[in-house]
């Protein structure tokens, strides 16, 4: 089922809320149970179990290897243990927020909520252009390889200004070509037509989206009225 | 419907488009041909107002469309453009909302979207692209997808750039038949291209652009009747379709300097894909320059970064001069000219890139003039074009020496002026002590290079193909 | 309409530069986490600063105007929202790079002013690093409720947050203005030569 990308920010509020907020345990519980279903809903059961399964051993680590703090390494362990309990919902509302949610809805989302235009279109490109980049990346190891300028990889983190040179100038150089070819391409597909853009999604809210949204309403309330 | 009149086009003081007359109709297929840097595709540009608008410039003259001068304000449903470069041809991530995005522009509301994309797929038999991602597609499929969202607000006017340069046959022969239909439509399609085959059954006229002129113009009748004739006289060139049929001999080698590359059955599969390499035995030496073609998929790339060493093989043996090398020593011995050549020059001049901070040597220095770059030893690598790009890439190569050098799709986004200057450069290179692997759809390029073409299909190797062997060519149905 | 066009090219600059720098960032993250295994997010802005300073060169030369760095931060902050790293680093994005940008663009000074500039800029990716903070805050909560007694808890914190809040942002601005003394010299090196050639 497919959630409006409304929705998906509504979620990812909330879990900062819950993150910032001081909440009881029992709260955690039914709140990371809450984000799992919303993933299973949105078709990506994997995820669910997967964060289900982390949140339960942090848990059992809490309360078993680390229930008595008393020296240096278990200070870091228990820290690191508590603030990964605590951090998880904010990464699970992430996942919820990217998967199943086209650029497009994004796009339009932002328009509905006033996001102007000079900050839709940069986003568009970053969209649009990250996945060439990490491409660029990998071809330009294997070029400084070839070219014996590096041994491995692990090269790049001996000497990273070095290799900041070596990535950066090719990318950067090639962005003239790359923001003439992308800018011909945007105007003639008339992205900066005046008025209402749509999308092909579809951007009013289902029931779905409704149901979710007055659940994150009775969680905030729930904060202080409950715990 | 289109009109210009004694429209010139000058940058920076430079006159680039001089007095172009130029009348389009309805329904009439027109074909700007020329050699590139004549001013063919500033023409398009002219008309659909990127420049000057985009790419700046000074334009003088009338432009006119239904008799009213031009406005520019409602592009998308004005004006289709497909460009040259299939890979930053699309914006979004995947076909779907990449057809729908012309359409959101203009705030259409969804239940027609659905419906106009439904037609145009099923219209187009692409029903099997709908749900891909784009990064996933071949060049000819993203052309396809181009030019299918390029039709999607049903615009009067087409205008693609070199819409073949970077297609095999198969792909060619689809988008004949996507500018027939467009034609059938009734709306007009100007073309610019330097292949002509695929459009001469389908052109109304051809204006042959010369330095910024219009030399003449051609009707189909004409072109028709005296197609070799008028080849001959204006320099246009590809009026036949291409095939396989290798012009070049193998080259005699002493013992001393010959370089062998074999494989035996070599395997490689990727984690969970599909995609796989099984090939029984390869024999590869330096009195060929070797070919390798074959469908997008079919396993070229991975091919050459298994007998480059970039990619550990599974099973099978890689013998270089018989001998069994490491993976790292494979790679020391060979060089990947990169399609995107620019991501594999690093260094301020031309000069410290080829000679990585040594001094050249007087037989250096002989090389760099065969390759034509003695001018350039002083020039920042990235400032340079294509050709001379990959011309430092192979010098870096050669004085490295390196003994194998692989040339991934070289001639893409090239012209045939670009492509023949290649091919003489690569044919006096063959007399180096090198083994010359060129991947490449391109069958002009690879009849006019290669003495040796091995296909590939789903990994395998289907044929070989030498001059003496034409029957087992290309199957382009 | 001629206006307009030109605009959405510079709006694709800003798309594309922020792409990079954000790569710059990923890589910065990557390597971390290969090297430094616990707490290497309170690095992550010193060592972008440190790497990313050519591409910020660059955003200067291309879009001399008031308004690209701040759309780089937005866009950055609304990435961050979107990829969920954290959306409250939204905010030091979007006051950071307003600030850096008003200082380049908004008032008079030389070579000096760029380094300046930059270290503002470069604070603006301390966003990711707050959840650090109110993790400690959880975590204090948490050893409240066990029964831990204030000064103990005290105790264990005062050297580790102070010392780490003095080491993430001091590093911030020593690698800034590394960073910009590397940027300029890679930028002088490749890109000053570039620019004559562009058209």
């Amino acid at each position: 089922m497919r959630f409006n990308p409304l929705t998906k920010l509504v979620i990812i509020v909330l879990a900062t809320f819950v993150f910032l907020a001081n909440v009881s345990l029992m709260y955690e519980i039914v709140f990371i149970v809450f984000l799992g279903i919303l993933l299973l809903i949105n078709g990506d059961p994997y995820a669910a179990m997967i964060y289900w399964l982390i949140f339960s051993l942090l848990l059992l680590l809490s309360v078993t290897v680390f229930k008595n703090i008393h020296d240096t390494w278990s200070i870091i362990g228990s820290f690191l243990i508590i603030g990964g309990r605590r951090i998880l919902p904010t990464i699970m509302a992430a996942t919820f927020a990217i998967k199943h949610t086209h650029v497009s809805e994004w796009m339009r989302s932002l328009q509905r909520m006033h996001v102007p235009f000079d900050i839709i279109l940069p986003l568009v490109v970053v969209f649009r252009f990250f996945p060439t980049l990490t491409d660029n990346l990998k071809n330009i190891i294997k070029a400084l390889q070839f070219r014996g300028l590096i041994s491995s990889k692990l090269a790049l983190i001996v000497h990273p200004i070095r290799a900041i040179e070596y990535v950066l100038i090719p990318m950067i150089s090639s962005a003239d070509t790359v923001a003439s070819e992308l800018s011909s391409v945007v105007i003639t597909r008339g992205i900066s037509h005046q008025g209402i853009h749509t999308s092909i999604f579809g951007d009013h809210l289902r029931f779905i989206d409704y149901i979710v949204i007055t659940s994150s309403i009775f969680f905030i309330a729930g904060r202080w009225l409950i715990d | 419907m289109i009109s210009l009149h004694k429209v010139n086009y000058s940058q920076n003081k430079n006159k680039i488009l001089q007095d172009i007359n130029l009348n389009i109709w309805p329904g009439e297929v027109t074909v700007l041909c020329g050699e590139s840097g004549s001013g063919k595709s500033s023409v398009l540009n002219i008309i659909s107002g990127l420049i000057p608008n985009l790419y700046g410039g000074n334009v003088t003259g009338e432009i006119r469309a239904h008799h009213e001068p031009l406005s520019f304000d409602d592009y998308a449903s004005e004006i289709g453009m497909v460009f040259q470069n299939p890979k930053s041809q699309f914006i979004n991530p995947d076909v779907y909302s990449e057809l729908a995005f012309a359409m959101e522009n203009v705030g259409m509301d969804q239940k027609t979207m659905i419906q106009r994309i439904d037609n145009v797929v099923n219209y187009y038999h692409a029903q099997d692209l709908l749900n891909r991602a784009m990064f996933d597609l071949s060049g000819g499929q993203r052309q396809m997808t181009a030019l299918m969202s390029a039709t999607m607000l049903k615009p009067p006017l087409y205008l693609l750039d070199e819409p073949s340069s970077n297609l095999d046959v198969t792909a060619i022969e689809q988008l004949r038949r996507q500018i027939l239909d467009l034609k059938n439509e009734g709306s007009s399609v100007i073309i610019a291209d330097h292949r002509l085959y695929y459009l001469i059954d389908l052109a109304d006229q051809f204006v042959v652009i010369d330095n910024g002129h219009i030399k003449c113009q051609i009707s189909r009748q004409e072109m028709r009747e005296n197609a070799t004739l008028l080849a001959t006289k204006y320099r246009l060139r590809n009026l036949t379709a291409p095939r396989l049929r290798l012009t070049k001999t193998r080259i005699m080698r002493n013992l001393s300097d010959l370089i062998t590359l074999e494989a035996h059955n070599l395997k490689f599969r990727y984690h969970c894909h599909e995609s796989l390499i099984d090939i029984k035995s390869l024999e590869l030496s330096n009195r060929d320059v070797i070919g390798i073609s074959g469908e997008n998929g079919a396993g070229k790339s991975t091919l050459i970064q298994l007998l480059t060493g970039m990619i550990k093989h599974h099973e099978g043996t890689i013998l270089f001069n018989g001998q069994q090398l490491s993976r790292k020593q494979l790679v020391k011995n060979s060089f990947l000219v990169m399609q995107d050549v620019h991501l594999q020059l690093f260094f301020e001049t031309v000069e410290k890139e080829i000679s990585n901070g040594s001094r050249l040597t007087e037989q250096d220095r002989q090389l760099l003039e065969s390759l034509k770059l003695t001018k350039l030893l002083k020039r920042h690598p990235q400032t340079l074009s294509g050709g001379e790009k990959q011309r430092v890439a192979i010098a870096t190569a050669l004085l490295s020496g390196k003994k194998i050098i692989v040339m991934d799709e070289p001639t893409s986004g090239m012209d045939y002026g670009n492509m023949q200057r290649l091919s003489s450069l690569i044919a006096h290179l063959k007399r180096a002590e090198i083994l010359l692997i060129i991947v490449s759809h391109d069958q002009e390029f690879l009849n006019m290079t290669c003495s040796k073409v091995l296909i590939m299909n789903h990994g395998r190797i289907t044929t070989v193909v030498t001059p003496d062997n034409m029957n087992g060519g290309i199957h382009n149905d | 309409m001629a206006r307009q066009q030109s605009k959405i090219k510079e709006l694709v600059y800003i798309g594309i530069y922020t792409a990079i720098y954000f790569l710059v960032v990923c890589i910065s993250t990557g390597v971390l986490k290969l090297t430094v295994p616990i707490f290497n997010s309170i690095m992550i802005p010193a060592l972008n600063a440190l790497l990313a300073g050519v591409i910020y060169l660059t955003v200067l030369d291309r879009v001399p105007r008031f308004g690209a760095l701040t759309t780089i931060g937005i866009v950055m902050g609304i990435f961050f929202l979107i990829t969920g790293h954290f959306p409250i680093a939204f905010v030091p994005e979007l006051i950071f790079s307003l600030l850096a940008d008003w200082l380049q663009h908004g008032t008079r000074g030389g070579k000096t002013k760029i380094y300046l500039s930059y270290t503002i800029f470069s604070f603006g990716l301390t966003g990711p690093i707050l959840p650090l903070w109110f993790m400690k805050q959880a975590y204090i909560n948490e050893l409240v409720s066990r029964g831990k007694d204030q000064a103990y808890i005290n105790h264990v914190f005062a050297a580790v947050t102070n010392v780490s809040f003095v080491i993430s942002m001091g590093s911030i601005v020593v690698c800034s203005i590394l960073g910009m003394w590397i940027a300029q010299k890679i930028y002088d090196k490749h890109l000053a030569g570039l620019r004559g050639t562009r058209s």
